[in-house]
Order: C-alpha cells, then sequence, then structure tokens
C-alpha cells in the first residue's frame, strides 16, 4: 500500500473501522508517518464531534450522577505533583511521565561529575531532589499499572520452559506493563514485537520494545484500540521483527503463553 | 458570584481538568455541566436505556480522571472529544454484549429504543447545529457509512455488505465525511474567534 492509501483511509482508523488486518498494516505505517498521525489526529477530534449528532440529553437522576462523578475525581490520586504533572488532553505533550522521568534520571546521572565542580550545593541537592521525585513518580506509575480490578497477565515461555517474559494488562488504564528477564538483545535492526492472539484471527500487533545486554527490560505499552476492539484475546506471543515493528509476525512465536486473570 | 468562580466557569478545558486533578471539585463539577448532556445523549441514543446510558456516562468521567492523573495518552487530543470517544467506546462495547446476551438484548430493545425518553433540549448556534448542518449536506451513502461507523461500530467490510458498496468506496465515503466535518468545525471555530475579536 501507498502512503495515499493509508492518509485515506485514515478517516476509517479514526472511526475504529478498520479491520484487524488493514489495522496492523495501518499502525506499522503510523509509527513512521507524521503526515498520517497527524491527520489521525484531526480526524480523531472530527469523531469526537459527531457525538453531536444526536439531541443532548438529560439524565434523570442527574444530580446524583453528577455528585458521584465528582467523587471519582476526588478519589484518583495523580502520580505526580501538581507542577510537574503532564500537560492535560489538550495541549501538546512530548512523552508520557514515565518516560521523562526515565531520561531525567539517565540525565542527571550521566552529567553529575561535571556539574558537581560548577554548581553549589544547594543546587545539587534541587537536582537530586527531582531527580529522586522523578524516579520516585516512574515507580509509582509503573507500580500502579500493575494493580486494579481488572488486569491480566501473560507468562511467555518456550515450550515446556521457565517463563522468560510476563506481560500484565491493566485494562483500566489500557496499558501493558512487559517485564522480561532472559531475552537475549535484539541484533542492530531488529526488535521484539507482542503479538494479542484470538483463535481463528489474524495477530495483532501490541507493540514493540529492546531488551539491554543482560536480557532485561520493563517497558509500558499504550494498548492499540485494535487489540481492546478484538474482545476476548486468548493468547500473547513474542516475534523478532525488523526495527519498527511489522504488520504481521515474519517468524513462528519465540515465546507464547496464556492471559489469565490476576486474582 | 466571584472573581474566582467565574474566572472558573469560563476557563478551557485542559485548565479544569488541571485543577480537577489537583483536588479542585468544582472544576470537575463545571467540566461534567460542559459535557454530561452530550455524553448521556450520545449513550442513550446508542444503548437506548436511560440506566445503562447514566452508567456509561458515570464509567467514562471515571475513565477521563483516571486518564488524566495517570498521564496515559488519550485517543483524542481534546477533552471534548476524548470524553465523547470514550462514552462511545463503552456505548459500542455494552453494544455488543448485549448482542452477544439474547435475552437481555431483547429486553433491551423492548425499552424505548435508540431516542429513548428523557428530557431533550438542543442549544441553537452550538455545535450541534454545525454537525447536523453537515451530515444533512452530505450525499445519503457518505451519511449512512459515517453513521454505521460511528453509532454502530460497524467495520469496512460490513458497511461495505450493508450499503453495496466496495469497501474502498466506503473508505471514500469516509474521508470525504469526515473532511466535511473538519472544514465546518475549523470554520465555526474561526467565526467564534473573529466574535470575540
Amino acid at each position: 500500500m501507498t502512503h495515499e492509501t493509508y492518509l485515506e483511509s485514515a478517516a476509517a482508523y479514526a472511526l475504529g473501522a478498520l479491520d484487524e488486518r488493514d489495522r496492523g498494516a495501518f499502525e506499522a505505517h503510523l509509527a513512521e508517518c507524521a503526515e498520517c498521525r497527524s491527520a489521525v489526529a484531526e480526524y480523531r477530534n472530527v469523531a469526537g464531534l459527531l457525538a453531536y449528532a444526536v439531541p443532548n440529553g438529560r439524565p434523570a437522576d442527574g444530580e446524583a450522577l453528577r455528585r458521584r462523578v465528582i467523587q471519582e475525581a476526588a478519589n484518583v490520586r495523580p502520580l505526580t505533583s501538581a507542577a510537574s504533572r503532564r500537560p492535560a488532553m489538550g495541549q501538546r505533550r512530548s512523552s508520557i511521565p514515565w518516560l521523562a522521568a526515565a531520561a531525567c534520571l539517565l540525565v542527571a546521572g550521566l552529567s553529575g561529575v561535571a556539574w558537581r565542580r560548577a554548581r553549589s550545593d544547594a543546587e545539587l541537592l534541587g537536582l537530586d531532589l527531582a531527580a529522586a521525585r522523578a524516579g520516585l513518580a516512574s515507580r509509582d506509575s509503573t507500580i500502579a499499572a500493575f494493580f486494579g480490578p481488572e488486569v491480566h497477565v501473560v507468562s511467555l515461555s518456550e515450550a515446556e520452559q521457565k517463563p522468560k517474559m510476563r506481560v500484565y494488562w491493566n485494562h483500566t488504564r489500557n496499558l501493558f506493563i512487559v517485564t522480561a528477564f532472559n531475552v537475549p538483545r535484539a541484533p542492530e535492526g531488529k526488535t521484539y514485537q507482542l503479538w494479542a492472539m484470538v483463535k481463528g484471527k489474524a495477530p495483532i500487533s501490541m507493540g514493540t520494545f529492546k531488551t539491554d545486554s543482560s536480557g532485561r527490560a520493563t517497558a509500558l505499552l499504550q494498548v492499540a484500540s485494535s487489540v481492546i476492539d478484538a474482545g476476548h484475546i486468548d493468547d500473547c506471543a513474542l516475534t523478532m521483527e525488523p526495527e519498527g515493528g511489522s504488520a504481521q509476525p515474519t517468524e513462528s512465536p519465540r515465546l507464547i503463553g496464556s492471559w489469565r486473570h490476576v486474582d | 458570584m466571584g472573581a474566582k468562580h467565574r474566572s472558573a466557569v469560563g476557563a478551557s478545558d485542559s485548565a479544569l481538568l488541571n485543577r480537577a486533578m489537583a483536588g479542585d471539585g468544582r472544576a470537575a463539577g463545571l467540566l461534567f455541566d460542559r459535557y454530561s448532556r452530550v455524553s448521556y445523549g450520545l449513550a442513550l441514543a446508542m444503548l437506548g436505556d436511560e440506566t445503562e446510558a447514566q452508567h456509561v456516562v458515570s464509567e467514562s468521567f471515571a475513565e477521563l480522571w483516571r486518564e488524566a492523573a495517570y498521564g496515559v495518552p488519550a485517543d483524542a487530543g481534546t477533552v471534548e472529544a476524548a470524553i465523547s470517544m470514550i462514552v462511545r467506546r463503552r456505548a459500542l462495547r455494552s453494544q455488543r454484549t448485549r448482542r452477544s446476551d439474547p435475552v437481555r438484548g431483547e429486553l433491551q430493545q423492548s425499552s424505548g429504543g435508540p431516542q429513548g425518553t428523557a428530557g431533550r433540549f438542543t442549544s441553537p448556534g452550538s455545535s450541534r447545529d454545525v454537525v447536523v448542518g453537515v451530515l444533512e449536506g452530505l450525499p445519503l451513502m457518505q451519511r449512512r457509512a459515517l453513521e454505521l461507523a460511528y453509532f454502530r461500530g460497524l467495520a469496512i467490510r460490513e458497511i461495505a455488505t450493508e450499503i453495496r458498496e466496495p469497501e474502498q468506496v466506503v473508505i471514500s465515503y469516509l474521508r470525504s465525511a469526515m473532511d466535511a466535518l473538519k472544514r465546518a468545525s475549523a470554520m465555526q471555530a474561526h467565526s467564534h474567534a473573529a466574535a470575540g475579536r
């Protein structure tokens, strides 16, 4: 398919109308095409307006509903302080908070020696505190994703072997938390890709990640609408794919496992 | 009404969301007031059941708060688009659950149909005027394709079967219809900006 063909499909994608196979291919293209990402973002905002196509309504029990919704907002505990919280929806974001936090820690660590000579103790303390807060926010965000009323987990292994990976699926937050502990680092130009497997249907991409030199990884992946719309997912599989991922697996699964609920 | 309250009433959606996440219940209430009626209207139109529609609205706002608090990237760029897309997604899920439960589906279908009986109103000059105007101006098949995709969550192949057109034509219909909405929405935003100058 050409770029123009994908662009033509952007509205259908934003409406969630592409079928699984086309959606997988579209999302693989989307990862590399800024123009299509921009088109999808615009169409999603337009799709939001379609709610106005039907008459507004007033719930019969509106006041009780209002109180309940406000109470829900009070019950949600933000993961970072108000000052450092991510921009709200409707504002541009460069990355999600845990990534920013991880980057902050990395930068603080790498440049620490040079900075210590040039900055006052007070400034250093401030930097350390900011880095520690960022680290806590990052861990808090990851840990929080393991819990909740709707979490499933899958252990991935080779046949008859001990698990090498676990993937947690937090349905409330629409997140996959990927933990790998013995998966060799992918060679240059390659990446690992996870697949949601539904019996009788084509695999659906869950996203890509890389492991470090010790074979470990912890990654958060946003659950794509294609996975949510598929309904019941039977299994999860891991393949190695070209950088950026593939629309469909190009090899047999290296690891595979079945989803189960976390009690 | 104090100055602080007036500024909250006129605040942007994203500012209200930030304040709601900082524990400001009034900001959460204002966001609810802005979008509860359109959310409830959408849920009711898709489900035809008032109790179920209220539940969807309640759960959708809860999901919006969680997404905002946890920093999970939203499906849509604006708060307005985000809440309506969450409501639509949850209502479609309820529709599918209903289809897989024939007894429950039959009960729901006999309880009033998609228009329901709740008090309805429209606000002249609103986004609704723009959207309804665009939809009414669309060629019939484009409009049908868009409605099947949005309100019933049908895939291209299913829409093609329903309206008896090739799949590629359906994709083009959806793009043309959404482009028409995009243009009208941009013109409305331009008019509002000009009026505010």
